[in-house]
């Protein structure tokens, strides 16, 4: 028996440290030699044994639990999902099989389904607003230089005038005139 | 507080299903079907949820009743740990860190459900404040055993109920202690704390537990007298 815990094993020092020691001595985490001293402390001092049997008459409130059924097939349901690349999520997970057998789209399927659908939405949004500054350009947008262009006929009016303004300081007559 | 002694021998793994473990080590072929998995074999991750499955199911029972609840967490707990695979650095056991991300999974649930999954802080003296002085006293001082007429299943029950009361953060460490049976070291690798804070965890939940366990049945309380 280890004597380095306390110097006497009657001491109030010696019940301290029993007491510190309970835990662990209960759940078979002491040392031997340390587990050693504590038995033989306990064998002479009512109020340390009172501590461990308070220790230990609380354990036993922990039963083992019922066995736990694993559903069939959970390990290759998992497998299956998890080489699909369907990650854990809050519900983002597969459905476990119904009576049938086969597994059911769950969770997996409409949160894709979902980020496509949000995802296909931008894209029609920036189509609709590419479109509509594209109709805002051409309705504000500088003047072609064709647009401008009225073709021969212009030139021949101007022709025209420039003959008419020439009689005029000549004195001749006009077509205006006429 | 004396010296502890480390980890027990791991105890034995089930049979892969893959076919003999040559070394006998169940951690060796752990190894052996995680870089079967990573090499893009699915029927090896498959072999690790089958060893696995079971204990997994077991550690989330303690916290759900609800089947399919303790279903989509222990499924999360493994898709997890297969996009996590690459990053295991075998410096513990798989199981160990499979464990670890089994707790945090629950941890999650539990705090989708409305439990805060840690209300304890690490206060010393927060247990001697959570409640009146006279009632730490009194709980101190008692036994708190099991009717010897309770059947099984009422002590399973009546323990549930007292531990759905309590702060995750204790849960946790009586539920890998209690129910899961391990060791100190264990605990500590894998929730990675200290053996000293385990030990003080331990030593805070169980009064914790017992202390909810005198308000919620204080017919189960023994005298000082009583026992000796």
């Amino acid at each position: 028996m280890s004597r380095d815990l306390w110097t006497d094993p009657r001491s109030a020092d010696a019940c301290a440290r029993v007491t510190d020691l309970a835990p662990p001595f209960v759940d078979g985490e002491c040392p031997e030699a340390v587990a050693s001293a504590v038995r033989a402390h306990l064998m002479d001092c009512p109020a340390c044994r009172r501590v461990v049997q308070e220790e230990t008459a609380l354990r036993q409130w922990f039963v083992p639990t019922e066995e736990v059924a694993v559903p069939a097939g959970f390990a290759a349901r998992v497998a299956r999902a998890a080489f699909a690349g369907e990650g854990a999520a809050d519900r983002d997970l597969v459905v476990p099989a119904g009576p049938g057998g086969a597994p059911r789209a769950g969770g997996g399927e409409t949160g894709r389904l979902l980020s496509f659908t949000m995802a296909l939405a931008a894209v029609a949004a920036a189509a609709v607003l590419l479109f509509t500054l594209i109709l805002a350009g051409r309705g504000a947008g500088p003047v072609d230089a064709d647009q401008l262009d009225a073709g021969p006929q212009l030139d021949q009016n101007l022709e025209r005038i420039e003959a008419e303004n020439q009689a005029l300081q000549q004195g001749l007559p006009t077509t205006e005139a006429k | 507080m004396a010296a502890l002694k480390h980890m027990r021998e791991p105890e034995p793994l089930e049979t892969s299903p893959h076919g003999e473990d040559p070394t006998g080590d169940g951690r060796i072929e752990d190894a052996h079907l995680v870089q079967a998995t990573l090499a893009g074999d699915a029927g090896a991750f498959e072999g690790l949820v089958g060893r696995y499955e079971r204990r997994l199911f077991g550690l989330v029972r303690h916290y759900t009743r609800s089947a399919a609840e303790v279903e989509d967490i222990v499924q999360d707990t493994f898709l997890k740990a297969y996009s996590r695979l690459d990053t295991f650095q075998q410096t513990s056991s798989f199981y160990t860190w499979l464990y670890r991300i089994a707790v945090n999974t629950i941890l999650d649930a539990m705090k989708r459900r409305g439990r805060s999954p840690v209300t304890a802080v690490e206060d010393p003296e927060l247990v001697q404040r959570s409640g009146s002085g006279a009632d730490d006293a009194t709980a101190a001082r008692l036994q708190v055993r099991p009717d010897a007429r309770l059947e099984r299943a009422e002590i399973a029950a009546i323990t549930r109920g007292v531990m759905d009361e309590l702060p995750e953060i204790f849960r946790t460490v009586l539920v890998m202690r209690e129910l899961e049976q391990m060791t100190y070291q264990d605990i500590a690798d894998t929730l990675e704390i200290s053996i000293g804070t385990v030990e003080s965890r331990l030593f805070r939940a169980r009064a914790k537990f017992k202390q909810k366990l005198l308000k919620l049945h204080p017919e189960f309380a023994q005298g000082a007298e009583a026992g000796l």
